[in-house]
């Protein structure tokens, strides 16, 4: 071996030695300027380079190279080391409790009653249903007459009816007791087919534990040539498997009574009722749930709709009424309060908005 | 509509189980609300027999009984009751039984040192009658040991059917009979009308006095004395019967009209002859005329009323309720019997006017059968002379019974083009039939019949679609899928029935909590609003909270922040989106976002960044509903519930009010009773420009890949110079470099003149194509002051 080459292995040695034993970055400094600084070893060792000759240049550079490499190296890694260590101290101090509650904690809440309304729009929208609205305030005609509603009819009477101090073409005004005068605006200016819900408030002269003067209601009307029970049968079992999410909800037709449709329906969903608290779902019991039929050929004709051409069927159900069921509400007046903590309880975030893309049957 | 089992099965012969007739008549239409029997309760009691009695040793009023009750050994049991005896038949309520009267378990118990095993109960303990002196008592031929509810015959389901206003033949158990039959659960019984032995022409003359086409209020009246009856207390089989639906029986006369009242829905009305003075008359009230009535209230009479009088005072008001004085008693031996058919509409505003309520109303009101005077007449009086004997008279009648039956051409085709259920034809005629249906023609394509008289619900085919469709159950309509729509052309929603749908989210997401409130306020806050249209006012409130249709949301919503304000709630931020009523017209119904907001925000943060909510708040919630680029802020008009110097218009162009917001006043606060202050706003969704579709193309975007320039500037302007003004001016000088501009602090005080404020603003400019040099920035800068100082008289303010 020829003494440069003990020597530069010698250095090396030194150096990594040095490198390892350093306690902090500054004594990692003073190696450094030991070795790289301007009268550093390696740095002379490497000046000396200029005024070798050839061969030695071609004999002593490799080695020089590599022990300038090494020692540089080692030296970068220690440096990273210590600075990873005062990094870490750093993080530790700034330890912050995480369990803090986030800034903007209070919450938003959408009431449930638009809510299950939208819901029913999601659900009939997607059946084809087009939402139609219409005003609260309203005539004799549209409410009643059209819907073979006979003047002496008791729904008329001021027990029922809010009756206000106005009167239209000369019939008194009132505040629609069902959103059935929708339907009604909506046959006298469309041609059919016709298939709209008209989802919205109505009102009625009743207050106590299971009425209030302002309610809401869905109503849906579907006018075509060939429609028949059998069609109105599909789409409310459609509608209330989806809306309840019960696949083979027990769904009950039976006979009833409207002025405005013939034949006409109540619709009762299963249930089961044990202590007091009710469960929809297959069970022994029934509880009802809507009203629906065919269309009366006489409300066709009020409308100018010839019922030898169209036929069709509608149906109405109470948005409340359903919203308890699905949501297990017990009271309905506790809609109306604006109670905060209920409204925690009860109510929906946001995002929970019901789309064709969420699922709304909550299964 | 309340019935028996027992009661129905004398029109009813059948072999059905009561579970199958209770899920028939729900599906025929007729739906069960609820069935139970009364014995139930009962099975448990025995009829038993004193057979010693002695006096307690320790207690004067207590009797130690033995009692047998067929078993092996006599049962001691010590009663308190007065009319307890030897050899008497009574109920034994044994140890483990539950007292129905009270709902408690008997045991054994030991009575100042007597042991007794068991209770003798009365008729109240046992809720058979609702109150009764002492022990009940049995006759004496009551077989020992056998249960009370086979003895008494309480084994008896009472059926509570819902009935909907078109089957008033079902107000009679005769009509459910017929429903139960054409269903083929078993067969009608005859009914057969007796031939009354008439053995004096009827003394009493009858007129139907009408005029001026009146005559529809009572178009038939038939009536007979009935003299030498003795009234008395109803058998037990009457009395049983009258019980079961809920009756009292009252006396043999009376029970016997109640009677088919319930059984054929045929009302019938008896008077003591005795008081009717010279002929009757069957007439409208004169207006004025009073009546002293059965329930003991006087009524006063309009011309629009149907009464029965004689010549001196009137007797009944038609087909609702007789009088006091002309009703039967227990005296009374003559009797004058009335069947007569009185209009539904007429008894209806009638007994609605005056608020009576009366079996024979509720029968009248909904239509009887008119053509059931007769035999009802015939009925009654047979039932009449065999309870209470006497002589019946022939029969006085006026005008004649109302046909009451249509003649309705059924197409085949029309049960599957209306129910989707495919009916071999030969099926609808027997169906039609079974209901009293007459058939008239057939052909092979329809079939034409008249209806029964009872059933004047059935008026055009439709009805009898539902009548087949009823008695081969809707079960059998088929479930079909509706026809597919064109899915290209149809939108749910129309773009502003969306709007309101973001707006409700937007709202939430802004942390408010959804409100659904009434549409009503009352006379008072209406004004506050701003409400002026007596047309607006609700004529039958229920209320008078809930009297005129509200102008503004706001109101309802200062309510409910009282409300969870006075249990302590606090902060509240509570919105809805709901109807504002403006006039009668449709159009005059506006669709409103509004919101309010108080206490602190963050009140409760960790971080104590707590602030009261102010109106930048709600007017940001405004600016977001809006969700318009351009809107203008006027500080004018605003609305009198608001704060005048913390409240804003929000306008497009110089006339479209799009909203307010702002800081509620505090008189108005005060009225509420509200003692914090309330951020509010209001957007009329209404008067928004439409939603248009917009091109989904939305052109490309240029990104400039160099730094924007950030800097800060404060200005010098005066205290009532606008900071949207200021940055009105800035932005417009600033073009087309300057592409955000922000204002980040306003300053009154030390440094700046009385009467002046320092708004700072910061400044981002974009650099295009070149990075900016300081003359290109320079150039900017004094633009921006040069302008503000020209249109503002603003300077910069030194140091910045």
């Amino acid at each position: 071996m020829s003494p440069i080459v003990s020597t530069i292995a010698c250095i090396e040695k030194e150096a990594l030695q040095a490198i390892q034993e350093s306690k902090s970055l500054l004594t990692l400094e003073d190696v450094r300027q030991q070795y790289f600084g301007k009268a550093g070893v390696i740095t002379t060792l490497l000046k000396g380079m200029g005024t070798a000759t050839p061969e030695e240049r071609q004999t002593q550079g490799p080695l020089l190279n590599g022990l300038r490499t090494t020692v540089m190296t080692a030296l970068e890694s220690k440096r990273d080391s210590f600075e990873q260590e005062t990094l870490n101290i750093k993080l530790q101090t700034e330890r912050i409790d995480v369990t803090l509650p986030g800034r903007d904690e209070s919450e938003g809440y959408l009431h449930p009653i638009p809510q299950v309304m939208e819901e029913v729009m999601a659900i009939f929208g997607a059946m084809g249903f087009a939402v139609k609205e219409g005003p609260h305030i309203e005539d004799d005609f549209h409410n009643f007459t059209a819907l073979n509603v006979p003047p002496e009819h008791p729904a008329r009477e001021a027990q029922d009816t809010f009756y206000l101090n106005a009167e239209r073409d000369g019939m008194p005004l009132l505040l629609r007791t069902q959103t059935s005068p929708v339907q009604i605006r909506t046959l006298m200016t469309e041609k059919p087919p016709i298939r709209v819900i008209s989802p919205g408030r109505v009102f009625r002269a009743d207050y106590d534990i299971t009425h209030t003067p302002v309610f809401h209601q869905v109503e849906g009307l579907l006018i075509d040539k060939e429609i028949t029970m059998g069609h109105l049968k599909g789409c409310l079992v459609e509608f209330l498997e989806t809306f309840f999410g019960i696949k083979d909800l027990p769904i009950r037709f039976r006979p009833s009574f409207f002025p405005f449709t013939e034949p006409s329906a109540e619709v009762d969903i299963g249930c089961t009722r044990k202590d007091g608290t009710l469960k929809i779902g297959a069970g022994d019991s029934w509880l009802e749930i809507l009203g629906c039929g065919m269309v009366h050929p006489k409300v066709l004709r009020n409308c100018t709709i010839d019922p030898k051409e169209y036929q069709g069927f509608a149906f109405g159900m109470g948005i409340e009424r359903i919203a308890m069921l699905k949501y297990g509400i017990p009271d309905l007046r506790t809609f109306f309060e604006s109670d905060v903590r209920w409204m925690d309880h009860y109510g929906f975030k946001f995002f929970e908005r019901p789309s064709i893309l969420n699922k709304v049957g909550g299964c | 509509m309340k019935f028996s089992f027992s009661w129905l099965k004398r029109h009813f012969e059948t072999s059905q189980s009561i579970e199958t007739i209770q899920t028939r008549l729900t599906s025929l239409g007729l739906e069960v609300d609820s069935i139970h029997s009364p014995g139930d309760a009962l099975k448990d009691f025995k009829v038993a027999h004193i057979v010693s009695i002695a006096r307690h040793p320790d207690a004067d009023k207590l009797q130690v009984c033995q009692v047998d009750v067929g078993e092996d050994a006599l049962i001691q049991v010590v009663c308190g009751a007065a009319n307890a005896k030897a050899n008497l038949k009574v109920v034994l309520g044994a140890p483990g039984t539950v007292v129905p009267n009270g709902n408690f378990t008997l045991k054994v118990s030991t009575i100042r040192g007597v042991e007794s095993f068991g209770m003798l109960c009365s008729e109240s303990e046992l809720g058979l009658k609702a109150d009764s002196h002492g022990i009940m008592e049995l006759p004496a031929d009551a077989p020992i040991g056998q249960s009370i509810v086979d003895y008494l015959q309480l084994n008896d389901a009472i059926i509570d059917i819902g009935l909907t206003p078109n089957r008033s033949d079902c107000l009679g158990i005769r009509g459910i009979a017929r429903d139960l039959t054409a269903a083929g659960l078993g067969t009608l019984k005859p009914l057969n009308t007796p031939s009354i032995k008439e053995s004096f022409p009827c003394p009493i003359p009858l007129t139907l006095d009408f005029n001026g086409g009146t005559q529809s209020a009572c178009p038939h009246f038939r009536g007979r004395l009935i003299q030498g009856v003795k009234n008395g207390p109803s058998p037990l089989w009457l009395q049983q019967l009258m019980q079961s639906v809920g009756l009292k029986s009252i006396s043999a006369l009376v029970d016997v009209t109640n009677f088919f009242s319930q059984d054929l829905c045929r009302p019938l009305h008896v008077f003591d002859a005795k008081s009717i003075k010279g002929p009757v008359t069957v007439r409208l009230a004169k207006n004025g005329e009073t009546l002293g009535a059965l329930d003991g209230v006087t009524y006063t009479l309009t011309d629009q009323m149907t009464v029965v009088a004689d010549n001196e005072k009137i007797l009944a008001l038609g087909g609702i309720m007789g009088s006091l004085e002309s009703g039967c008693t227990l005296e009374t031996t003559d009797v004058f019997l009335e069947a007569a058919y009185f209009d539904p509409i007429r008894t209806a505003q009638t007994g609605r006017k005056l608020g009576i309520h009366s079996d024979a109303r509720y029968r009248f009101e909904r239509g009887i059968d008119p053509q059931s005077t007769g035999p009802g007449l015939d009925l009654a009086t047979q039932m009449i002379l065999d309870l209470c004997g006497g002589e019946a008279s022939s029969v006085v009648e006026a005008g004649k019974a109302l046909k009451n039956q249509h003649t309705i051409e059924l197409p085949y085709g029309m049960v599957k083009d209306l129910t989707g259920v495919d009916l071999p034809v030969s099926s609808i005629t027997p169906i039609l039939t079974s209901l009293g249906c007459q058939i008239l023609n057939e052909t092979n394509t329809a079939i034409t019949v008249e209806t029964p008289s009872w059933r004047h619900d059935l008026k055009i085919p439709q009805d009898l679609v539902e009548e087949v469709l009823r008695l081969v159950g809707y079960d059998t309509i088929p479930l079909l899928p509706l026809p597919p729509i064109n899915t290209y052309t149809f939108a749910p929603l129309t773009l502003s029935q969306q709007r309101i749908a973001r707006v409700r989210s937007l709202l939430a997401n802004r942390h408010m909590m959804e409100a659904i409130t009434w549409s009503m306020v009352d006379t008072k806050t209406f004004q506050l609003f701003g409400g002026t249209h007596e047309t607006l006012r609700i004529v039958n409130p229920i209320t008078t909270d809930l009297e005129w249709m509200r102008p503004s949301l706001l109101p309802q919503l200062l309510f409910a922040l009282k409300r969870n304000l006075s249990r302590g709630i606090t902060p509240l931020n509570l919105f809805e989106v709901g109807p504002t009523y403006q006039g009668i017209q449709p159009e005059d119904q506006k669709s409103v976002a509004g919101g309010v907001r108080v206490g602190l925000l963050n009140g409760n943060h960790w971080t104590k960044e707590e602030r009261p909510y102010d109106i930048f708040d709600v007017k940001q919630d405004a600016l977001a509903v809006l969700g318009m680029p351009s809107v203008q802020i006027s500080q004018t008009n605003i609305p009198n519930w608001m704060h005048p110097y913390r409240s804003g218009l929000l306008m497009q162009g110089p006339k479209n009010i799009l909203g307010y917001f702002g800081e509620m006043h505090p008189s108005i606060l005060k009225t509420f009773g509200i003692k914090v202050p309330v951020m509010a706003f209001e957007v009329f969704l209404s008067s928004l420009p439409m939603p248009k579709a917009k091109p989904t193309n939305k052109g490309a975007v240029i990104l400039s890949s160099f730094q924007p320039v950030e800097k800060d500037l404060a200005f010098i302007v005066d205290q009532n110079v606008p900071s949207e003004a200021l940055v009105a001016v800035a932005k417009k000088a600033g073009q087309p470099l300057l592409t955000t501009i922000g204002v980040f602090d306003v300053y009154v005080g030390a440094n700046v003149t009385d009467g002046k404020k320092s708004i700072a603003i910061r400044f981002h400019l974009q650099p295009i194509d070149a990075t900016l040099t300081d003359g290109d920035i320079h150039g900017v800068f004094n633009r921006i002051i040069n302008a503000v100082e020209k249109e503002l008289g603003g300077i910069l303010r030194d140091g910045k």
